[in-house]
């Protein structure tokens, strides 16, 4: 099996495990607790949830309701940017709601989806690899997971040169960040 | 005198403990040691009694010098007792004995009956594998049960993460610990389980009733999670006198061959006598005693920021900001703003 073919594979396996980790009431907690960590931040580029991943319905409308700006991902080509959630909305060709208009914004804090995400904060995301070149171009932007606690996995997952690891993850049980020695890009190391 | 000056913001310590609260949702031990961390450990205890469930404080002394600072909260004191007037300020001041080991229970059995303390306060502490301090996790059960039976009333019980950035390790000592604390509380139900300082509660998982933050309560991260990207608030600042401005003459810098011809150049009034290291980082060369030369213009009296970056300081110097913190703080004219 070549290393896309193990990563398809693992996107199945970690796909159902999340479907079978799904609720509604582990996405209110996540929700408090996403919301409880970023009270002080102003910025923020939230994914549309799709399918099992974690809600975002609930984070988006607190935001917005305590006057933060909220982005949501636009794709174009093989790029995708944070554009501010307001007027009208289309279904992109993945099926997920998205802006029909706007520019890409500047965001403090992105929340993202994933599959699955090992001890160093490697995620395993569904192959377009969008994120990654998200945070290429915007490595000031704080990385923050939303999953469930059993996505968070013990073996490493996988990983490309181009693989950008998250900051933190929040899932119902609490917060993790990850130790991050190498990642010399960080906006907030002292 | 040297007139060092370190202005502590008690605003950013109370921004970072707020900080750890909503990161780990559970009680928050301050660890106040070392005069918290060169920070003050009254003004920073006294800042922090309405956020803090508890302190912790390393010696006895710390802890009683807490008590006489109007400091009513639960005070912990890390390093066990080695002697009997140690046992007896601690019962004295109401402070929380960590029982290490069998010896350390039978002292302070020993005192509370011959001095006629009502109860002894205690957490036991498990040597989950730091090697440090600690009872290892098959003599917990005994150990309570020689408590219960002897006055000796466990409050909690606690054990530390030698590497918290390493997940695998963390948990084998997190399920050491979970072990060891069910023994306690089959004895001490109400007992207090902590074992997650900055570093593991961070690092997450399991952080069972309290977690024990230190350097991250002054702004700085500990090692393993430099760059793990929270916004923490540093809440020391470093500052000192220039004692002399002028133009550079000569050959040397301090004791020193200049490297360069230097333009202006200027003294600060802060050396390895003021709890510096020696070996430099602070201007060009080595410290002197009592002065420091710096590159650039300096007016005379004017008070110049001595350390800008405290972590990248420690790391040239190979340390931590823990020793510079503490260090800098121990000779320097504090002053605190809200």
């Amino acid at each position: 099996m070549n290393r896309e073919e193990e990563k398809q594979t693992l996107r199945k396996v970690y796909a159902q495990r999340r479907a079978l980790l799904q609720s509604a009431e582990k996405d209110a907690q996540i929700c408090r607790k996403f919301l409880s960590l970023f009270s002080e931040e102003r910025n923020f580029f939230v994914y549309c949830a799709f399918r099992t991943e974690v809600a975002t319905e609930e984070i988006i409308r607190a935001l917005q309701n305590k006057g933060a700006c909220v982005c949501v991902p636009k794709l174009s080509g093989k790029e995708m940017f944070a554009v501010p959630l307001s007027g009208n909305t289309a279904f992109n060709r993945f099926g997920i709601s998205e802006p029909i208009s706007g520019a890409d914004t500047h965001v403090d804090v992105a929340a993202v989806p994933l599959l699955a995400v090992d001890e160093e904060g490697y995620r395993l995301g569904y192959g377009g690899g969008y994120y990654d070149r998200y945070f290429q171009t915007h490595p000031h932007v704080f990385r923050v997971g939303l999953c469930y606690a059993g996505q968070a996995v013990e073996t490493p997952l996988p990983r490309e040169s181009t693989d950008i690891p998250l900051h933190a993850i929040v899932t119902e049980e609490g917060v993790r960040f990850f130790p991050q020695r190498l990642d010399s890009e960080n906006p907030f190391g002292v | 005198m040297q007139n060092v000056l370190t202005v502590i913001s008690l605003k950013n310590i109370l921004s970072n403990a707020a900080l750890f609260r909503r990161i780990s949702n559970k009680s928050l031990i301050a660890v106040v040691k070392d005069d918290a961390y060169g920070h003050g450990a009254a003004e920073v205890a006294r800042a922090l009694s309405g956020i803090a469930d508890g302190f912790a404080v390393a010696t006895v002394d710390e802890g009683a010098a807490l008590r006489t600072a109007g400091i009513g909260n639960d005070i912990l004191v890390l390093t066990p007792p080695l002697c009997e007037e140690e046992a007896v300020r601690l019962c004295g001041y109401n402070l929380i004995a960590t029982v290490s080991s069998p010896a350390v229970l039978k002292l302070l059995v020993r005192v509370k009956e011959d001095f006629g303390f009502e109860s002894v306060r205690a957490h036991l502490a498990v040597n989950t594998g730091m090697n440090r301090y600690g009872l290892r996790p098959e003599r917990v059960a005994s150990v309570c049960r020689h408590a219960l039976q002897n006055g000796v009333d466990v409050e909690g019980v606690y054990s530390h993460y030698y590497l918290p950035e390493n997940g695998r390790i963390r948990r084998a000592q997190a399920k050491i610990f979970q072990k060891a604390s069910e023994a306690v509380q089959k004895e001490f139900p109400n007992a207090l389980r902590h074992i997650a300082a900055t570093g593991g509660t961070l690092a997450g998982g399991e952080l069972f009733d309290a977690v024990r933050i230190g350097i991250g309560l002054y702004g700085y991260l500990p090692s393993g999670f430099e760059n793990c990207g929270i916004g923490l608030k540093p809440a020391m600042k470093i500052y000192a006198t220039v004692a002399q401005g002028g133009t550079f003459t000569g050959g040397g810098a301090g004791y020193a061959r200049a490297e360069k011809r230097y333009g202006k150049i200027h003294t600060l009034r802060l050396g390895y006598g003021d709890g510096f290291l020696r070996a430099g980082g602070l201007g060009i060369g080595k410290l002197c005693m009592d002065a420091t030369v710096r590159e650039g213009r300096g007016d005379f009296g004017t008070r110049r920021i001595a350390v800008k970056d405290i972590s990248a300081y420690a790391r040239q110097l190979g340390t931590t900001e823990y020793e510079v913190l503490v260090n800098a703080g121990k000779k320097s004219v504090k002053k605190y703003i809200e």
